[in-house]
């Protein structure tokens, strides 16, 4: 079976890529803020990335520092083919599922949550 | 901008994310904080934001479920000790279910501990602040106070004269320099930057700064040269005047401003939270002493400086007061008129600063700490029941072969969980503490600041970590004593361990009521205290007065005598406000302290009759019909006096007690002077008023009070007796201020009743904290005797029941529990009673009008006590004694 990926970091790959070659955790953490609105804990970056790296979806490069960043590097991430696969695999997969009932979900969506009981 | 982001999180960060990611984690989060958050947000939110993150990025890596499984590693291998720390994760997993089981047991003692972690953060909070936080002076270490003493005045480590302290500069060589400032600030008018304002000034000698070792952030510090007056005026600004006045402008270096009319050169700012003993200056500007004041008697004779020095290298605090001593009697001999007697000292600066507050802090955490020794002994007792009724379950486990260290170890980690779980929450009562108690900060007291750094979290862990020992020992002692064959038949009716179990409970209890006795006397005799200041005769009458302070500016009133006289045009017009029933204005209200101090001399007295240390001020005859100081003999002053008409004065009862004995001093003269000479000047006494107190603890002084005249600086207050509530007529009297000069701020616009609660401000802030703590001290000592009363009450359910089924009435076995109990009370109150004593006499210098030894309070609070704890162990009797023994004795 094909490996899939969840939607986390899903998330995280689509933000690397938005980033080209300034994806780091903060570059990635605003990236995804600024499309989703979620404020995601610098942890949970950190920690799906180590999972990432560790099925050799990304590699990192560890680079210089900021003045901003008190002497501490910058890790620097990008998307390896394996991992691009993936996910456009996981992602192409939910887009199929979705296809013919994203009216329905949205119409779903859009009810009151107490409209139909009684 | 150097705005870093909170170190406390920061750190805690740095522990908990300990794998090779935490560089990258530490600098993403500073990078994101200075580079997006600060700029966007602001400090106070961008620290907040902080704080958030790595609470949400700790909890991440160290949630177990989350972490990455340790098959998946790529390192493979597992780090040492991870035996020890799965063994951990293990017990405490357990501990956190077991807890859960019992939720209402898990939350009693976490907030038990809470409660005590909590008192404890706060308090301690305020020590570090005040005694321990070292001073952001360079090399504090090496500067010193100096004062002089006068066992012939009676005067203890008080300010300097400006020419002592000059020659000390010059003659002590144990000082690398010697600086002097004035402790008291001073109002002055700021014109010309829009509306005229009232800013708070510290005086100070040019080389104030770089004695202490500190350098403006901005521009350069006075030089010496510039305390004399024949140098340019120049000012430096406090670091929060420049930013709320100047808008933090830097060319504001160079510029001039008007101060009371006269233009000063802005040499600098000092650097943000200078304050020393500056707690309100917005400003300083040097002394500005003239040629005429240096040669005047005044200069040697009024004591009004403080001065800091700092030490040369290579001489010890000791050797420095040995040759200031010597100094000092040099002095003596080539001033016998003004120095006779003066010796001088010194106090290393940071015990000097520390000052009154060591007492009232030092007791303070002595309270918190009685009271956390109480919540330890509470929660020691519950889990020791809790023990006992886990007897089964940990036989059974020692039966199946888990070794007793092993078993110690789990109810160690239970007890390490429950003490982690109160300083959690121990730290967030903590940190209200620290608001609630801020807001009860009078703020005419040198501040206790609160606030929570590395080191309070240290202490707060130790307290933490010490008491998990605590009450965590007797628990796990009597699982070591596991007898199989009894505990795992289930039973203990009686027997030896059921003894020693009572025995240690008993002792919980003894310690518990011995500590929250010292608690609750200690806050009996701070109440008693409180009590006996609010009824001393302040001798004046606070009711609808209002009262403020205004300075003429010496721009348009450059002569005391002037601004003395538009004070005086101030009074005239106050008077037409409807409402008004007396106004009148004096230099230093009743109850604020301080005040000058001179020898004199009576007209007709002998060369060698003289009186010292008699304390004087101005006022107008309005002052005393406003406060309702009555006139015992003569007259007041008229509001204005005709030229050259000798200045009148009128002396205070206490005065007359201690010089006029037997007969009036009404029409006799008085002049400031020892042996008065022909430059003397000589005020005619015309009449005697009643006692007002100076200062609330402090019997009255004897006191000469002069017609307001502009002979004394400082800032006159205006007092107002209405018939209508005094703040109402604020408004009117702003608007009759200004229609005379509308470039006059009022300030410390106040009630007399506010001014009179303002002088027990201390004694009240005691009282309240020591208030809460003995409450809580005693509400946990209940809870304890409670808890212990119901469980024996409950393991004794069948010999209650056989005692009842042979006749023993309901009375009769509730005696025999108040029996029981009262023999641990009665130790457990005479352990307190002589821990009171002794602790009571630590205090005894905060306390007015009352003994350490008070009998009132050693009286009512053991009463109190016992009562209390008879009513807490009665409750379960009564229960207890209503058994059905039919029940009961079927239940065997």
């Amino acid at each position: 079976m094909p490996s899939t990926i969840g939607e986390f970091e899903q998330l995280i790959l689509l933000a690397i890529l938005r980033q080209k070659d300034e994806a780091y955790g903060v570059t990635i953490r605003r990236s995804i803020h600024e499309v989703t609105g979620r404020d995601v804990s610098a942890g949970a970056v950190y920690t799906a990335l180590g999972r990432l790296e560790q099925r050799g979806f990304v590699s990192s490069r560890v680079a210089e520092t900021a003045p901003e960043r008190s002497g501490q590097r910058r890790k620097y991430y990008q998307v390896h083919p394996e991992g691009a696969a993936t996910l456009y695999r996981s992602y192409s997969d939910l887009q199929r599922m979705a296809g013919d009932v994203l009216l329905e979900l949205q119409s779903l969506a859009a009810q009151e949550p107490f409209a139909s009981g009684a | 901008m150097s705005f870093h982001p909170p170190a406390l999180a920061r750190l805690l960060l740095r522990l908990f994310v300990r794998d090779a990611g935490r560089e990258f984690v530490v600098g993403d989060l500073d990078e994101e904080y200075r580079r997006y958050v600060l700029p966007k947000t602001g400090r106070r939110l961008a620290r907040r934001w902080y704080w958030w993150q790595v609470i949400r990025t700790v909890s991440q890596y160290r949630a177990p479920s989350k972490m990455v499984k340790a098959p998946q590693t790529h390192q493979g291998t597992r780090r040492k000790g991870n035996a020890f720390m799965s063994t951990l994760f293990i017990d405490l997993r357990f501990a956190l279910r077991t807890l859960k089981r019992s939720p209402g047991f898990a939350a009693l003692v976490v907030l038990t501990l809470s409660l005590g972690i909590g008192a404890n953060t706060a308090i301690f909070s305020a020590v570090n602040e005040v005694m321990l936080r070292p001073l952001t002076f360079a090399d504090s270490d090496r500067l010193v106070v100096l004062w002089e003493s006068n066992a012939e005045r009676g005067w203890q480590q008080v300010h300097a004269a400006p020419a002592n302290v000059a020659d000390w500069r010059e003659r002590v060589s144990a000082f690398a320099d010697v600086a002097s400032y004035n402790s008291d600030e001073r109002g002055a008018t700021l014109t010309g930057q829009g509306e005229a304002v009232y800013v708070t000034i510290g005086t100070v000698s040019g080389n104030l700064f770089s004695v202490l070792g500190v350098q403006p952030s901005l521009g350069r510090a006075f030089t010496m040269d510039e305390t004399w007056a024949e140098s340019q005026p120049v000012a430096l600004l406090s670091h929060g005047m420049w930013q709320r006045r100047f808008g933090g402008d830097s060319t504001i270096v160079g510029r001039t401003i008007l101060l009371d009319g006269v233009s000063h050169e802005v040499v600098g700012v000092m650097p943000d939270g200078f304050a020393y003993e500056f707690n309100e200056a917005e400003l300083w500007v040097p002394f500005r002493w003239t040629a005429a004041r240096r040669e005047s008697i005044w200069f040697r004779q009024a004591h009004v400086v403080r001065a800091v020095a700092r030490l040369a290298p290579g001489i010890t605090p000791d050797q420095a007061q040995v040759e200031l001593q010597a100094v000092a009697l040099q002095l003596q001999q080539e001033h016998p008129a003004l120095n006779r007697g003066m010796d001088a000292g010194l106090t290393p600066i940071h015990r000097f600063l520390v000052g009154d507050r060591r007492v009232p802090l030092t007791l303070l955490l002595g309270a918190v700490i009685l009271l956390q020794l109480i919540a330890c002994a509470n929660v020691g007792n519950l889990l020791l029941a809790r023990a006992v009724g886990r007897r089964q379950e940990l036989a059974m486990r020692t039966a199946l072969g888990a070794g007793r260290s092993r078993l110690a170890r789990q109810l160690m980690t239970e007890s390490a969980a429950i003490a982690g779980f109160g300083a959690i929450l121990g730290l967030g009562l903590g940190a209200a503490l620290v608001r609630w108690i801020a807001s009860l900060q009078p703020p005419n007291l040198p501040a206790l600041v609160f606030r929570l750094d590395w080191r309070v979290l240290a202490f707060t862990l130790t307290v933490t970590a010490g008491s998990a020992l605590l009450f965590g020992l007797a628990p796990m002692i009597r699982t070591l004593r596991i007898d199989l064959t009894d505990d795992l038949r289930g039973g203990g009716r009686g027997g030896s361990s059921n003894l020693r179990q009572r025995r240690a409970t008993g002792s919980f209890t003894v310690v518990q009521l011995a500590l929250a006795m010292m608690l609750v006397i200690g806050a009996g005799l701070m109440l008693r205290s409180l009590a006996e200041l609010r009824h001393v005769e302040s001798g004046v009458d606070p009711t609808n007065v209002l009262t403020f302070a205004m300075t003429p500016p010496g721009g348009s009133y450059p002569t005391d005598r002037e601004r003395a006289e538009f004070t005086i045009s101030v009074v005239d017009r106050l008077r037409a406000i409807p409402g008004v029933r007396d106004v009148g204005a004096v230099r230093l209200l009743a109850l604020q302290g301080g005040g000058w101090t001179s020898d004199f001399t009576i007209e007709g007295w002998g060369p060698d009759e003289f009186g010292i240390e008699v304390k004087h001020r101005e006022a107008t005859a309005g002052y005393f019909r406003a406060l309702s100081v009555p006139l015992l003999a003569g007259r007041l002053f008229p509001d204005r006096l005709a030229p050259g008409e000798p200045v009148p004065v009128v002396v205070n009862r206490a005065f007359v007690q201690q010089y006029f004995p037997d007969e009036s001093p009404v029409g006799r003269r008085i002049t400031y002077d020892r042996a008065p000479d022909e430059n003397s000047y000589w005020y005619a006494i015309v009449g005697v008023v009643g006692n007002e107190r100076q200062r609330v603890a402090d019997a009255p002084h004897p006191e000469i009070i002069a017609h307001l005249r502009g002979d004394m600086p400082g800032t006159p207050r205006i007092a107002i007796k209405t018939t209508v509530d005094p703040l109402s007529i604020v408004p009117a009297v702003r608007a009759a201020v200004a229609e005379l000069d509308s470039g006059i701020p009022l300030v410390n616009i106040q009630t007399m009743e506010q001014v009179v609660s303002a002088a027990t401000a201390r004694e009240r802030f005691l009282v309240n904290l020591l208030g809460v703590f003995a409450v809580l001290a005693l509400g946990l000592a209940c809870v304890g005797v409670y808890g212990v009363a119901a469980e024996a009450a409950r393991s004794r359910v069948r010999e209650v029941g056989i005692r009842i089924a042979l006749g023993a009435s309901a009375s009769d076995i509730v005696r025999g529990f108040l029996r029981r109990a009262s023999g641990v009370v009665a130790i457990g109150l005479a352990l307190g009673l002589a821990g009171a004593l002794a602790a009571a006499r630590l205090m005894s210098s905060l306390l007015y009008g009352v003994r350490a030894t008070d009998p009132v309070t050693f009286v009512v609070v053991p009463l109190l006590l016992t009562a209390m704890v008879l009513v807490s162990s009665y409750l379960p009797a009564r229960r207890a004694s209503t058994v059905d023994p039919a029940t009961v004795l079927r239940a065997e």
